[in-house]
């Protein structure tokens, strides 16, 4: 059986990776994205690309602090925005092509473009982090995204916790230097 | 603790209240620290959304939310309220059904000559202009081989035949 979530637990457990908030969100909106997809002329796996685009836009927006919860709105209807928006933007050139009426009425527009924006920023950023060594790739994930101690990344990469720790600044700092160098100005 | 440390640890909420309060401090008043502070809060939103993308590659939308819907709806069809519902609707409909076909078939023949039918048991004497009905009761006994009813009849006739007939 399905936990019921409020939406800020959805909010606080999707920000920690919470894999039981992320399973009912598949459950319970992910249907809901799929037939608005296979209604506008997508097919299932369509739905299931964009969907998983729109939870990672939702997590940006949520952990880069650029969306708050607003009681008017639920998280489930922004998701189901941010997927339909998503839709449109993927099938919008191919539309036009074929003349083809866009009729999406988008609820709170402005927010949904800036999401948007935040995750094409943070699409670039992933790239660069792409342009890491693999053993930087390892070290920066274990830490900020499987949240392993210094000790466990050690262990694991047989390094000394120290050198780990080491690693792991020189890592950010190679990161910067990349942006740095590519000149994507991120900040602000 | 080196500004990345204090940074990276404020973001992952590790600073005790104290530290928080230095931090929070320091990105009010210090440009060059609130903008290293962006730089590393983008790297590592970067870094975990990328983590999520991996953790979610492949992953399909949940299509028992619709098995739900239907277990949902089988629920609801075996609530009692609603079978007894149906089964009165259903009950009505046949009714007033019958009723209609009663009035409106055709009248069935057979049917109708088997209810109405009886055998007829006939006359007890053979119709004819004769005015002598005593007699000719008398005979069908005789005919019929009632003697006694016959006789009983005879000598307690009145319509007019007398016994010299019957003897001769």
């Amino acid at each position: 059986m399905t936990t019921k979530f409020s939406d800020y637990q959805i909010v606080n457990g999707l920000s920690k990776n919470d894999s039981a908030v992320i399973d009912y969100l598949y459950k319970e909106v992910g249907p809901v994205v799929k037939r608005i997809i296979q209604n506008m002329g997508g097919r299932a796996e369509d739905a299931d690309d964009i969907f998983q685009e729109g939870i990672i836009a939702a997590f940006v927006n949520i952990k880069s602090g650029k969306y708050t919860l607003v009681e008017s709105t639920k998280f489930s209807s922004y998701l189901t925005q941010i997927c339909k928006y998503k839709w449109y933007d993927r099938t919008k050139s191919a539309n036009e092509t074929r003349n083809v009426p866009i009729t999406i009425d988008f609820e709170d527009n402005a927010d949904i473009v800036s999401t948007m924006e935040t995750e094409e920023k943070y699409n670039k950023l992933q790239s660069v982090i792409g342009e890491l060594g693999a053993n930087c790739q390892e070290i920066l994930k274990r830490f900020y995204w499987k949240q392993e101690s210094m000790e466990e990344i050690g262990e694991a990469l047989n390094m000394q916790t120290k050198s780990a720790k080491n690693s792991k600044y020189r890592c950010m700092e190679q990161l910067r230097k990349l942006i740095n160098e590519k000149n994507l100005n991120f900040t602000g | 603790m080196k500004d990345f440390e204090l940074i990276e640890n404020f973001i992952l909420g590790k600073l005790d209240e104290e530290q928080t309060d230095i931090v929070r401090e320091r990105l009010k008043s210090d440009k060059d620290f609130r903008q290293y502070y962006e730089e590393i809060k983008d790297f590592i939103v970067a870094i975990q959304a990328d983590g999520l993308k991996e953790s979610l590659k492949g992953r399909k939308i949940d299509d028992k939310v619709d098995d739900k819907i239907i277990h949902l709806n089988a629920d609801s069809a075996r609530n009692p309220r609603r079978v007894w519902l149906v089964a009165a609707s259903l009950a009505m409909l046949l009714t007033f059904g019958w009723l209609l076909y009663t009035i409106n078939a055709p009248i069935n023949q057979s049917r109708l000559m088997a209810e109405a039918f009886y055998s007829d048991p006939g006359l007890p004497t053979k119709m004819s202009a004769t005015k002598h009905y005593d007699f000719y009761d008398e005979m069908v006994d005789y005919k019929t081989e009632d003697y006694e009813s016959a006789l009983n009849k005879w000598s307690s006739s009145t319509d007019g035949i007398g016994p010299d007939t019957l003897e001769y």
